[in-house]
């Protein structure tokens, strides 16, 4: 589906994606990072919305340097961008039908269905002719979101799709990406990573520092967690937990108490590593 | 709804024959205004409801109020998009309003100031719709299929569909009004203004900033008609009139708009609808 080789986005004097390589198939794929890691630049260039400087992109087989393949791409794509801004005077049915008639729709019965569908799947079916500008920030994210579902897309490139969502609206996302075709979607938020994705990439200063599956990430650390009482200075970081203890994360000493790591834990460690 | 107490009751018959729509006028008055007080009639009213056809009667009045609108997409995205009003509002304000004005204040003298300003409306047109800020929704636009050329030129047409007649309109009202204005004033301007917006739209479609763009197409702009204020000394209408309207700037004029059109759909693989950074 995603098939990317040596990847390269400059921007100035910044390589925001510096030699990314990655292969993915269908499922929910996470790239997991922080701030200025490069996922969004990752994720513009997967939705055909900027080309790269150099290495090979292909997506749905096909090459989005070739114009009538790009067309092709993105009539097949749902994309969801980090600041997915809106029309305010719209309301969210006629943001979703505007969307679709970008995306070349021009039945208008089936523009009216498809329209409903996906109003309903992220649960807006009772605000769908109030203006946006009157919704919140949560249902404002979900438009964005049902904007990006038109189509049944094969593809979803989803930058931070969970932003703005309540616990209960996270819940029903994960739900919604399960049942998508392949999902690429960046997130800050690991439970997500560990609630949706089959598969995991971890950057770091625009590169991919870890592919695998989440089970995979949390096991990075295994042997490396511990948990006492007290700090340990000699930790690579030590935190304080909810049970009162202290977790701790390095190189474990003679006779603590080794616990199972967490995605968290295997993620910090990366991160840790990235900036020694 | 009131649950008073009634001494009658509406028979099965009447009621059916109301909810088909077969009473006569009064009687239906009347069942209607006897369900209003009546709970016992109105249960009843339920039960010989035909609850597939008014299921059906309920999808049939939401399909008519959720039928997409006939308007078209570019139409209502540009109502939609404040900054696509505003561009086409200064294009308006810039070839109508303040040309009116200054030729009702200044008269010939005014009516230089169109010349001078017309060019530069569509230039801001473009640059204030092509900015990055331009639309919200932008980003989403650009994954779209449309997104390219065909949403560039559709933008620009619109802008310029709303633009064009006005200027016009308001040349030929002048003209009327104050009587001695050459008709071909109404419409020499619009070849400059079209090669300058079009340079503005084939570069800010591109790397290029087009605020920057429209900014330098101005000030050329500005160089050509001080060359005329340099060589006429002076600034009279017909001098101007017969500098811009004459073969030699409309001849240039129209070899830059077409050429820069002509490479805008030669590289239309390459042109995103604004750019992306």
């Amino acid at each position: 589906m995603i098939e990317a080789t040596d990847l390269t986005k400059t921007f100035g004097r910044t390589r925001a994606v510096d030699e990314v390589t990655l292969s993915t198939g269908p499922g929910v794929i996470g790239l997991l990072g922080p701030n200025g890691a490069g996922k969004t630049t990752l994720l513009r260039m997967a939705a055909t919305v900027l080309a790269p400087d150099s290495g090979e992109l292909r997506l749905l087989g096909l090459d989005p340097t070739r114009a009538p393949e790009r067309v092709e791409i993105r009539r097949r794509l749902g994309y969801l961008p980090q600041s997915p801004g809106l029309y305010p005077g719209f309301t969210p049915y006629d943001m979703v039908d505007y969307v679709a008639v970008l995306k070349e729709h021009t039945d208008r019965a089936w523009r009216q269905q498809e329209a409903r569908r996906v109003l309903e799947a992220v649960e807006l079916s009772d605000v769908m002719h109030k203006k946006i500008r009157s919704l919140s920030g949560g249902m404002k994210q979900r438009v964005a979101l049902a904007c990006a579902m038109v189509g049944d897309p094969d593809l979803l490139v989803l930058d931070e799709p969970a932003n703005g969502l309540d616990p209960d609206q996270r819940l029903r996302l994960r739900s919604l990406l399960s049942t998508s075709a392949t999902v690429l979607m960046s997130t800050h938020n690991i439970s997500e990573v560990s609630a949706l994705c089959q598969r995991v990439y971890v950057m770091f200063d625009g590169r991919i520092t870890f592919t695998g599956s989440p089970a995979d990430l949390a096991g990075l650390a295994v042997g490396r967690v511990w948990e006492d009482e007290r700090q340990d200075p000699d930790a690579i970081r030590s935190w304080l937990t909810s049970t009162g203890t202290y977790r701790h994360l390095g190189h474990p000493p003679n006779g603590a108490q080794v616990v199972d790591p967490t995605l968290d834990d295997g993620y910090l460690l990366l991160a840790r590593k990235e900036h020694t | 709804m009131s649950t008073h107490h009634t001494t009658w009751h509406a028979d099965d018959g009447d009621l059916g024959d109301y909810l088909a729509g077969r009473t006569t006028t009064v009687l239906a008055a009347s069942i209607e205004s006897h369900l209003v007080s009546c709970a016992a009639c109105r249960a009843r009213l339920g039960t010989l409801t035909d609850v597939v056809e008014r299921d059906q009667a309920w999808d049939r009045l939401a399909d008519a109020i959720d039928r997409p609108s006939r308007a078209p997409w570019i139409v209502r995205s540009a109502i939609a998009t404040p900054v696509m009003v505003q561009a086409a509002v200064v294009a308006v304000l810039l070839v109508g309003l303040v040309p009116l004005l200054a030729a009702t204040a200044w008269g010939d003298r005014g009516l230089v100031t169109l010349l001078v300003l017309a060019p530069l409306a569509p230039v801001a047109a473009v640059a204030l719709a092509y900015r990055d800020t331009s639309d919200p929704s932008g980003e989403m636009g650009l994954a779209a299929p449309v997104a390219g050329l065909r949403l560039v030129a559709l933008r620009a047409l619109l802008v310029a569909a709303v633009a064009l007649p006005i200027a016009v309109g308001v040349l030929l009202g002048v003209d009327r009004w104050i009587g001695d204005v050459p008709v071909r004033l109404a419409f020499a301007w619009c070849l400059p203004g079209l090669a300058l917006a079009a340079l503005v739209l084939l570069a800010g479609t591109t790397r290029l900033d087009p605020t920057y763009v429209a900014v330098a197409a101005s000030t050329g702009w500005a160089f050509l008609i001080g060359a005329i204020v340099v060589a006429e000394r002076s600034v009279r209408l017909d001098l101007f009139t017969d500098a811009v309207a004459g073969p030699a700037v409309q001849g240039v004029a129209l070899a830059v708009a077409a050429a820069a059109v002509t490479i805008t759909v030669v590289r239309r693989d390459a042109v995103a609808y604004r750019r992306t950074t």
